[in-house]
């Protein structure tokens, strides 16, 4: 087990690596282009184009400018040129929005896949069955900011049911967060539950057709017990792993057209607004940060996954 | 399947969605006599006997008018709905298509080289996969975006300017390559150790020529199965990219550029919003339906998580 | 006299699938007394499997057509609500199935798995349970049971889990074990230390046991009475020494025949029955051996009933038309009990 964990945590440090690597590419190296000018923004005077060179070293050697990037990445000394403020402030000022939508959107999805896909599975080809894989395939096909835009519509605009967007923190009135977040929540459920009861369902089968489940009710344990206790717990761990890429997906920023449509002021957010200003240093810190929260947990989702799938550790 | 009224159905939609975007020319120049960029900002028609601003004194524009010109309404800047759905469709659709393709040529091709050669092959691809599968799909997608549209892409004698259209699918295709790739890298995985394998390599069979022959022929029917899914997910993709202003660039139309629009005027003028989210929905729906019976009929188990 | 542990009657049971009704069992019916191994021999496809699942139970399904009748202790299971049977899946009634690492739990460890069985069934507090557990996986020869209670079952050998499952369906004391080909998947010399195994509990503790197999060769180590199935009915059936000395049904006489012996002379050729196994629920009319035997003649049109063996004992019989002289006279080939190839022995 111990060497599981081992080899995985290399294997996660060497995808980071990479992953800095590839950023920098991505922002500074892309061929044709002054990648000064990427970073200085558009409409960048002359004279923030001399800073930037400097600051960035883009006369540099490509090693030397990747190590100065990780530098300032890391020190949270990056700085946007197009308003003059520090990137890493920004983006922790809107983390509690993101973090609230992600955990608050993944406990409804969760739950929400878990009941219909066990409905779903207990007659397959029945009506609920079938209308749960239509409904599915409607809320996968739906982009998630038109849901939103539609609730938005219907019940914060024409009736008033619900704020029309913005965030509360959960600090300054909690029934005010509650009220500000559940449109999001659910907007950015819809899809997700599409997606995770399908995928249950289909472990579901497959797993009670597994011969371990025949042994089970040979023994004479009861329907609940046997589906809660075998069935349920081996056909939730591919949904566990999935979850937990979505989940840092959402943190990382994933959310974007969520948090902006709701206004929520968050990380995902804040990657919009730089994005309409084609400001590149807050993208930049963002898809780097957003990256590696999601290598770090997808590595301890599949570390537990091990822990309740002894097998896995056998695995190269 | 061909009993299957659902898939005939969604296989029918999407066809007729897909035609009319073919024909927006002729729409254009026969229904509405207008393109998708003019400009009919100071214009004024006749609705149902009324003369009418396109755009009135306050920069709300009209609505559907339900006759040939301007059957959809206008947008804020006066220009017909109807034709630039159409027109928009085309670019959406092409782009879908084209990422598709893309995903599929690329994430095949690795998936099979990275299962079939393992070793050093397999390593150094499979991390290549799990960096572009680290990256959430939008985000990647709006870092691509963003650092090509300023310069465009230029790979030695191949030059893509960045308000190219190329831009966008080739994003959105190379996004999507780690989903397809790992699956039929496990798939491959399996299908190597299996006998018929075996049989050809002691018949002296080189690599490629089993590749070609034996494991191709099975990894088809899983590729198969994405194909639906990529390629609705490329459009949503799109529109998502667009909509934030990392995809398609305006004046050029797309659903995701209409849409985009369409939120910011929902209280004066829902059928802005309203036209490219039923066009887009219509479309992905489809395709997301028709790929789920296609599932069902083939019988097939591997999912996109590709553990 | 008592009554029989298990009585099967008339048992039909049908799979509706796309392509129509699949018969898996078209007629079988068989006793087992309490302290009497019974082994169900046949080809894959004879049914042997879906009549020990319907025993249990398990075959029941909104797709299934179950006819006949099958009696436990006297009481009839067929209709049975399943909360009853529920009860008596363990105490009454116990099953060993043929692959033991697939068919334990991979994510649980085995220890906590017999522990399930005994806490659905009895209210022990787990100290208790857990001593049963360890002292069940002893008497079935598995060594340091404290410590195999924390393994899980991809690390356990197949010989080993199947020990432990046989522990598992020991661990309530049915009054009947099945086990269902669970000799199988593991070496020959695992096997017999199973097979013994079995033989003990049904010797030292009196339970009835229902042993399926296609191999004649565990049939003739532990079998007290035997059962050959054919095509979803029985064939024949008698007692061991019956079976393997006085075989009445073509079939039964292929079988041996096939069955290559150290005890003989090599023979050039290894024996088989002409044809192919038919494939479950192709009924036609008459004698359903009728394709493959060598015997055959204008009667064997008309599907046989089963007769009992004249001048045998009760629970003898065969379903074929030849005379207990003509079956005594045609058996034999070169000296051996087998089948004679098609158009020859006659």
């Amino acid at each position: 087990m111990a060497r599981y964990i081992a080899r995985r945590l290399v294997s996660s440090l060497v995808v980071l690596f990479l992953v800095s690597v590839f950023t920098f590419l991505i922002f500074q190296v892309i061929p044709n282009g002054n990648p000064a000018l990427r970073i200085a923004g558009r409409g960048a005077s002359s004279a923030t184009l001399a800073t930037v060179v400097k600051e960035w070293g883009f006369n540099q050697p490509l090693y030397v400018q990747y190590a100065d990037m990780m530098r300032k990445i890391f020190t949270g000394s990056v700085v946007s040129y197009s308003g003059n403020i520090n990137v890493m402030q920004q983006l922790r000022a809107g983390l509690p929005a993101t973090i609230s939508l992600a955990v608050g959107a993944s406990v409804i999805w969760l739950s929400g896949a878990i009941v219909i896909g066990v409905l779903s599975s207990r007659r397959i080809g029945g009506t609920v069955d079938r209308l749960m894989g239509v409904l599915a395939s409607v809320s996968i096909s739906v982009p998630v900011y038109v849901i939103g835009a539609v609730a938005l519509y219907f019940l914060a605009y024409k009736v008033a049911i619900f704020p029309n967007g913005g965030y509360v923190p959960m600090s300054q009135s909690f029934f005010g967060w509650l009220d500000h977040m559940i449109l999001p929540w659910l907007c950015l459920s819809v899809g997700f539950i599409g997606l995770y009861s399908r995928v249950l369902r289909s472990s579901i089968i497959e797993t009670e057709g597994e011969d371990f489940v025949r042994t089970a009710k040979a023994k004479g344990l009861t329907k609940r017990r046997i589906l809660v206790h075998h069935v349920l717990r081996t056909s939730l761990i591919p949904i566990i792993s999935l979850w937990g890429l979505d989940f840092a997906g959402v943190i990382g920023g994933g959310a974007i057209l969520v948090e902006t449509l709701f206004n929520l002021q968050g990380v995902g957010q804040y990657a919009a607004e730089s994005i309409g200003l084609l400001d590149i240093p807050p993208i930049m810190v963002i898809v780097m940060y957003g990256t590696f929260f999601v290598v770090l947990l997808t590595t301890a989702v599949d570390i537990l996954h091990a822990f309740a799938e002894p097998r896995v550790r056998l695995q190269a | 399947m061909l009993h299957d009224k659902v898939a005939i159905g969604s296989v029918i939609v999407f066809a007729l969605i897909v035609i009319a975007c073919l024909c927006a020319p002729l729409y254009a120049r026969f229904v509405a006599g207008t393109g998708p960029d003019a400009n009919h900002v100071t214009e004024v028609i006749t609705v149902g006997g009324k003369p009418t601003d396109v755009v009135s004194t306050s920069g709300i524009p009209i609505g559907p008018t339900w006759q040939s010109k301007f059957l959809l309404g206008a947008d804020s800047n006066g220009r017909d709905v109807a034709v630039r759905l159409l027109y928009g469709g085309r670019t959406s659709l092409a782009i879908g298509f084209l990422a598709a393709a893309i995903t599929l040529t690329f994430g095949t091709l690795t998936g099979i080289l990275a299962g079939f050669f393992r070793g050093w092959t397999d390593t150094v691809l499979s991390r290549a996969l799990d960096v572009i599968w680290a990256y959430p799909v939008v985000l990647l997608g709006i870092a691509l975006g963003t650092a090509l549209e300023l310069g465009g892409l230029k790979v030695g004698p191949v030059v893509i300017s960045g308000n190219s259209l190329f831009v966008p699918a080739l994003i959105i295709g190379f996004v999507f390559i780690p989903y397809l790739a790992r699956p039929i890298r496990t798939q491959v995985l399996l299908l190597r150790e299996r006998e018929f394998v075996a049989a050809a390599r002691l018949l002296g069979k080189g690599s490629l020529s089993i590749i070609v022959s034996e494991v191709l022929p099975n990894v088809i029917s899983a590729v198969v199965v994405f194909v639906p899914l990529i390629v609705a997910n490329a459009i949503l993709l799109e529109a998502g990219l667009s909509y934030l202003g990392a995809g398609v660039q305006a004046p050029n139309p797309s659903w995701g550029t209409m849409i985009a629009s369409g939120v910011a005027l929902i209280t004066s003028t829902p059928s802005l919003l309203f036209a490219p989210v039923i066009m887009l929905v219509a479309t992905t729906v489809s395709m997301n339906l028709f790929g789920e019976s296609l599932r069902n009929a083939l019988g097939t188990t591997t999912s996109m998580t590709g553990r | 006299m008592t009554e029989p542990l298990l009585e099967v009657e008339g048992l039909r049971v049908g799979f509706s699938t796309d392509r129509g009704v699949v018969q898996a069992v078209e007629d079988v019916s068989l006793e087992l007394d309490e302290g009497e191994l019974v082994c169900i021999v046949g080809e894959s496809g004879c049914g042997k499997s879906v009549t020990a699942l319907t025993i249990m139970g398990l075959t029941r399904s909104p797709t299934t057509r179950i006819e006949g009748s099958v009696r436990f202790e006297g009481s009839e299971l067929l209709d049975a609500p399943e909360g009853d049977l529920r009860s008596l899946r363990g105490p009454g009634i116990a099953i060993v199935f043929q692959e033991p690492v697939t068919s334990l739990n991979p994510v649980q460890r085995v220890g906590p798995q017999i522990a399930e069985q005994i806490q659905a069934h009895t209210t022990l507090d787990s100290g208790e349970t857990r001593q049963r557990v360890i002292e069940s996986m002893r008497r079935l020869g598995i060594p340091q049971p404290e410590q195999r209670w924390y393994a899980y079952p991809h690390e356990l050998s197949g010989g080993m889990c199947q020990r432990v499952m046989i522990a598992m369906a020991m661990s309530c004391s049915p009054r009947l074990l099945i086990a269902d080909e669970c000799t199988t998947a593991l070496d020959v010399t695992i096997q017999a230390q199973i097979l013994l195994q079995l033989r003990g509990l049904c010797d030292d503790h009196g339970i009835g046991e229902l042993l399926i197999t296609h191999d004649l060769g565990v049939v003739a180590e532990v079998a007290d009475r035997v059962v050959v199935l054919y095509n979803g009915r029985v064939v024949e059936q008698g007692t061991v020494r019956t079976i393997l000395e006085d075989p009445q049904h073509p079939y039964t006489w292929g079988l041996l025949g096939s069955m290559p012996r150290l005890d003989r002379p090599r023979r050039e050729h290894l024996s088989t029955i002409p044809g192919a196994p038919p494939e479950p629920g192709t009924a036609g009319g008459g004698c359903s051996f009728l394709a493959r035997c060598p015997h055959a003649f204008d009667r064997c049109l008309e599907e046989p009933p089963l007769t009992p063996v004249p001048g045998a004992s009760a629970r003898e019989s065969a379903r074929c038309w030849l005379t207990l002289d003509q079956r005594r006279r045609l058996r034999m080939v070169g000296g051996d009990i087998g089948l004679a190839p098609a158009g020859g022995g006659r």
